[in-house]
């Protein structure tokens, strides 16, 4: 009985692999034969967009090139055609999107981060397209641009990086008694490298240390941050995706050992660290928007300057200030956007 | 119905290809000829980009650079070799250790994350950049490909594909096994590393992140060429695992094309496209056994 039992399921088995080995040439076939981006004869400029991961920073910069692209009179499908990929952290796959937009012959290429505007440029390069990146720290070490004004290169954008004066500043009044500042963050990510850097230059003119501690995945935050328990007086998250993606676990970690936590961005002090002055996503996005609509309208990438320099946000958390021990000078509060309820 | 890539697409495609022919060509050596599934590929691909792009930035000669990259994979393929044979660990833990490691070597190399190549002089700048990327890049696979199957063809080329196929054998026939694992992982881990250096000079940057997957890449296009084309005699082989790693490329902009498809769905194609790789060999057999029947 058995034996019948197992044999008929065996049978079944064959049977269903025979059909899906039957089906999938089938489905391959019609994989590659269905519509297609590429040769679609679009009467629209094309914008494309490339970014290397999907990221809530990242995003908030591509929803404000696309508003400040609508309040320029470009919308999707109507005045513009906008292709937008996404390399889910892929290099390789980074490259095949750049060969894939620079054979839409496109009016603008758009690069969200460093590795998607590296990737763009040669392929660009050879098809005459102008690019505009954002999210990019230093376009000028990346080689995106050999100067921040007019260049000879169709390219320009808008560059993420923060004065990290006024991020030591902040911690200098939420924390008078500083002297010691422990920074995490993961040495993989060039941003933060070149943050941490000139975080350490600052720091000296102000004669405080950097404790640094690092760590490659999200998982060892913890640990790294744990190290730095005791030995500083507060400690400062860079925009570094690694940490800020354990930022839940560091505030913790702040509440239990009365350490107040300062972040690079806004999104840090929602999710519960104690400050930060920060960049809003949307205006650098909108920034970097309104380039490609003037490059639309016939100005050259080249005489558009590469913007350092926003508006700093403000943002306080009250909540994780009564937390980790801090009291906030009533000035602070009155000029900053605050988050959670008074205590 | 229109084409499904275009001249540029397939160029870059073919591009990315040829580059990874060299390691596609490096995991053949491994996985099929020595039976050693072999990790340290993630590693050793931003290895050879992070040694040719630092010695390249500091105004060493793109060639020299681009050797040492070489050399540099090959000291990899040693290590993991070594944790292997000497140490007795299993061939997978020691591949995956080597790449772990890896990673923190490639970033005390480059002293950052990454480093940009735009504008330096680089292999493909002088001589050969009087042709296409694309022309070149093929020139130098093929160079490879005549290389490993001279070097495959030798005393010591057979003794390890005897090592591969059975090390009992190997070593009844006088053959030093642990000597033919470190020949042969640190030539398969020179190749890959060959191709990161190449990589860095064509796409102009190196990135400490830009191993991720080399593997799989790697694995897949063995797997995909072995599946459609003739492998009867090692240089068919080889030749197979250098048209299976463009056909990848070129099969992942297609599916790029597809409207409806993202980026995130490329790791699925890839699994599919393995899949129905590995199917087709059993498939056609069975319809020559049911005609005969």
């Amino acid at each position: 009985m058995q034996g019948l039992i197992t044999n008929t399921v065996l049978k079944s088995l064959c049977a269903s692999i025979k059909t899906i080995s039957r089906i999938l040439p089938v489905l391959l076939f019609s994989l590659f034969t269905c519509p297609l981006k590429a040769d679609d004869p679009s009467p629209l400029p094309i914008v494309v967009i490339s970014q290397i991961v999907q990221h809530v920073s990242l995003d908030l910069e591509r929803e404000g090139i696309l508003a400040a692209l609508k309040d320029a009179g470009y919308i999707d499908g109507q005045t513009v055609k906008i292709v937008y990929e996404n390399a889910q952290g892929n290099m390789a796959t980074s490259n095949l999107i750049a060969s894939n937009f620079a054979s839409l012959k496109p009016a603008v290429a758009v690069a969200i981060s460093t590795p998607s505007a590296q990737s763009l440029m040669k392929p660009m390069a050879e098809q005459n397209v102008p690019i505009v990146f954002t999210a990019v720290t230093d376009p000028l070490e990346a080689k995106l641009v050999t100067r921040l004004d007019a260049r000879p290169e169709a390219v320009t954008g808008v560059s993420d990086a923060l004065k990290a004066s006024s991020q030591l500043d902040l911690v200098k009044k939420l924390v008078p008694s500083v002297k010691n500042i422990g920074v995490v963050y993961n040495p993989g990510e060039t941003n933060s490298v070149k943050a941490v850097q000139q975080l350490r230059e600052e720091a000296m003119k102000r004669g405080f240390t950097l404790v640094i501690a690092t760590a490659d995945k999200s998982s060892d935050i913890v640990s790294a941050t744990t190290k730095l328990v005791g030995k500083v007086d507060a400690i400062y998250i860079p925009n570094d995706n690694t940490a800020v993606a354990a930022m839940e676990s560091i505030v913790i970690l702040g509440k239990k050992f009365q350490l107040p936590i300062f972040a690079g961005d806004a999104g840090s002090v929602e999710r519960g660290a104690l400050a930060a002055q920060a960049y809003d996503r949307d205006t650098l996005g909108r920034a970097a928007g309104a380039k490609v609509a003037k490059i639309l309208k016939g100005e050259k990438a080249g005489d558009l300057i590469v913007e350092t320099d926003h508006p700093l946000v403000l943002m306080l958390n009250l909540k994780a200030a009564k937390d980790m021990g801090v009291t906030i000078p009533e000035d602070l509060k009155a000029q900053a956007k605050i988050i959670g309820e008074k205590p | 119905m229109s084409a499904p890539l275009n001249w540029i697409q397939f160029v870059g495609a073919v591009e990315l290809g040829f580059i990874y022919s060299l390691v596609v060509i490096g995991v053949y050596l491994s996985f099929r000829t020595l039976q050693f599934p072999d990790m340290t590929v993630d590693g050793s691909f931003p290895l050879g980009a992070a040694v040719a792009a630092t010695l390249i930035t500091g105004g060493v000669n793109p060639y020299a650079a681009t050797f040492a990259a070489v050399l540099a994979g090959s000291a990899a393929g040693l290590v993991t070799a070594w944790l292997s044979t000497h140490l007795r660990m299993l061939n997978l833990l020691a591949g995956i250790l080597s790449m772990l490691a890896l990673y923190s070597v490639n970033l005390r190399i480059m002293g950052r994350p990454n480093i940009a190549l735009l504008g330096e002089r680089t292999i493909l700048s002088g001589w050969m950049g009087l042709v296409p990327n694309s022309v070149s890049l093929g020139f130098i696979t093929l160079l490879v490909i005549f290389g490993m199957y001279w070097f495959l063809s030798t005393r010591l080329g057979l003794a390890i594909r005897a090592t591969g196929s059975n090390p009992k054998m190997g070593r009844a026939q006088g053959i030093n096994d642990r000597r033919m694992v470190m020949t042969g992982l640190s030539s398969s881990n020179a190749l890959v590393a060959l191709g990161g250096a190449l990589y860095a000079q064509v796409h102009g940057f190196a990135d400490v992140t830009m191993g991720l997957g080399t593997i799989i890449i790697g694995l897949a296009a063995v797997i995909i060429g072995e599946a459609l084309f003739p492998t009867r005699t090692v240089l068919q082989s080889i030749i197979a695992c250098m048209l299976g790693g463009i056909l990848y490329f070129i099969i992942r902009a297609m599916a790029l094309n597809v409207e409806g498809f993202q980026a995130s769905d490329l790791n699925l194609v890839t699994a599919i496209l393995v899949a129905s790789a590995m199917l087709l060999p059993g498939l056609s057999s069975k319809l020559r056994v049911g005609r005969k029947a």
